[in-house]
């Protein structure tokens, strides 16, 4: 019983968690590549980029340093600094971490993760350019290669708490919940009011079975940031895995042949939804006690 | 009688202040969404959404894109000429021409010698069927770049929608010698070009003189086929009726000038 118990609750709360990894990718649509997109005229006149010819990519290859090394990965996607001239020369690192933005938004991740690449060929020394390549890696579930971009991020600017974030979320999805907490917890340590990091604690909390210090952290994040919609669609989580911890027990009490009063949890479910829609109290009625 | 009179002024008075009141209830503009780089110092955020709005633009996503310019204006400097010019673009590619006009204005009052804006600006007057206003902002970049072959080659599209062929002309050919891009055709066309010799190196805008001259010389040739066929009446030629027909879809569908799409944008390179 505890072992099924357990299952249903983390069931309950990975589908919260998974949630919160597309947290950028709002909207799937088609995409052109960036450096296509450039090579290709616009009907309509408006071509922003460079035209793709050798004549347009003048010293600037060079001066973008040739000699310096991007963190190796197990699987690296090829860039050159030619392919970054080419989207805009002499741009800077965080001018190339909003262009993947943009990119990843569009959940076109390897073109992001292109992007990516070219602010860190440009200041390989930019921690936000690992940590967001990282994360990109990371929806890909490319561990090994998120991994270590996050810990690259770290090790350049270990104050930087969306590297801790993005590294604890990945040690949540891998079941090491000792080393996720410690992320959050630095993240949270570093910047008190990051109320994603403390939405997360809370996710391995209740993961953990530890709900009590799971509810202490979303009432928390949800204290400093009332307007995020993540953090309520974990406190129902928890609010339902507290449920099943009560539901069981009563299980347990009453024996297994017994009625729920309210009829099985997904009918309760539906009967409080319908009564808060049409204003009826009729779901609570069968809990009544003589 | 007195209190008629006095309510009829009223009435004047109200008519003479509408106008007044519907400038006050103009919608207000949305705030951008900017949460990126927050606290972080002004040229990595500019700079962080320069890219971000060349990368929604390029993937087509338009209001996004202004998000991201608007967010420098807004938010960082609001005399940032590049966003202006990028919002602009945006807006052109959304045919919202009066604010991309708005835009490029602003960019060339903040920097007058911006050549690019004078001949962007130029493309969207053009697009608005205002050719004098257009011709206008093409000169002034010329006037700024005589070399500027871009400025060239839209005010030739201008010229010759205007009917002024000859001045059309004469600033193709003058994109072609500033080029130097006959040099490359002769190279293509050399008999004793190994088949192997590296491809000559060329952008691909320096080709379109040719392509706008051959529809200038189309019309030409169309002018005569119909002074032909005025003369011939119902005896022409049926292959002359023909190919003057052949042409005469031509200029009305795809080889039409006012819809745009001879007009080359200006080489706009976004700061990063």
């Amino acid at each position: 019983m505890p072992m099924r118990r357990s299952i249903f609750v983390l069931l309950a709360l990975g589908i919260a968690f998974m949630m919160l990894i597309p947290a950028l990718a709002q909207e799937a649509s088609p995409t052109a590549p960036f450096v296509e997109a450039t090579a290709t005229p616009d009907p309509n006149l408006v071509t922003p980029f460079i035209e793709a010819t050798p004549t347009l990519l003048p010293d600037v290859i060079e001066e973008l340093s040739p000699e310096v090394s991007v963190e190796p990965t197990a699987t690296p996607i090829p860039v050159t600094n030619e392919e970054c001239a080419r989207i805009v020369p002499n741009a800077s690192a965080s001018f190339f971490i909003g262009a993947g933005d943009a990119f990843f938004t569009q959940q076109d991740y390897t073109q992001a993760i292109r992007i990516y690449t070219c602010a860190l060929l440009t200041d390989v020394t930019f921690a936000p350019a690992y940590a967001a390549r990282g994360y990109a890696y990371f929806v890909q579930r490319a561990d090994p290669e998120a991994l270590a971009d996050f810990n690259r991020a770290i090790e350049l600017e270990p104050e930087n708490v969306q590297a801790y974030n993005y590294r604890g979320m990945l040690y949540t999805v891998q079941g090491n919940f000792g080393l996720a907490l410690g992320d959050f917890t630095v993240a949270v340590t570093l910047d008190p009011t990051y109320d994603i990091a403390l939405n997360n604690r809370a996710v391995v909390h209740a993961a953990e079975g530890n709900y009590d210090l799971a509810r202490d952290d979303i009432e928390a994040a949800l204290a400093l940031n009332p307007d995020e919609s993540a953090h309520y669609a974990t406190r129902s989580a928890l609010y339902m895995a507290l449920a099943l911890v009560d539901y069981n027990e009563y299980r347990a009490l009453a024996g297994l042949s017994a009625p729920y009063p309210g009829g099985s949890p997904r009918e309760l479910i539906d009967g409080l939804q319908s009564g808060v829609e049409i204003g009826s109290f009729s779901a609570w009625l069968g809990f009544l006690k003589r | 009688m007195k209190r008629s009179l006095v309510f009829v002024l009223f009435i004047v008075l109200l008519t003479a202040a509408l106008p007044a009141f519907a400038q006050e209830a103009a919608p207000t503009p949305i705030p951008p969404i900017c949460t990126e780089f927050v606290g972080q110092p002004d040229d990595i955020r500019t700079s962080y959404y320069m890219g971000e709005g060349l990368g929604f633009y390029a993937a087509g996503e338009y209001s996004r894109a202004i998000n991201s310019f608007t967010c420098i204006l807004f938010e960082i400097d609001d005399a940032h000429v590049p966003a202006y010019m990028g919002r602009a673009l945006v807006l052109t590619q959304r045919a919202d021409y009066e604010r991309a006009l708005e835009d490029y204005s602003r960019a060339i009052q903040l920097q007058p010698s911006n050549i690019a804006a004078h001949n962007n600006r130029g493309i969207v007057y053009a697009l608005r069927a205002e050719y004098e206003e257009s011709l206008t902002d093409f000169n002034e970049a010329l006037s700024l770049d005589s070399g500027f072959v871009i400025a060239l080659n839209n005010r030739a599209v201008i010229q010759a929608l205007q009917g002024q062929y000859d001045d059309a002309i004469a600033d193709l050919e003058s994109a072609i010698d500033l080029t130097g891009i006959d040099n490359v055709i002769a190279d293509f066309r050399n008999p004793d070009r190994p088949q192997n010799a590296p491809a000559p190196v060329y952008a691909q805008t320096d080709a379109q003189p040719y392509a706008l001259l051959g529809i200038i010389y189309s019309a030409f040739a169309l002018q005569q086929y119909q002074d032909y066929l005025l003369l011939t009446g119902s005896n022409a030629d049926f292959r002359v009726q023909s190919a003057a027909g052949a042409l005469e879809s031509r200029f009305t569908f795809d080889l039409r000038l006012d819809d745009g799409i001879w007009l080359l944008t200006a080489d706009f390179e976004p700061e990063g």
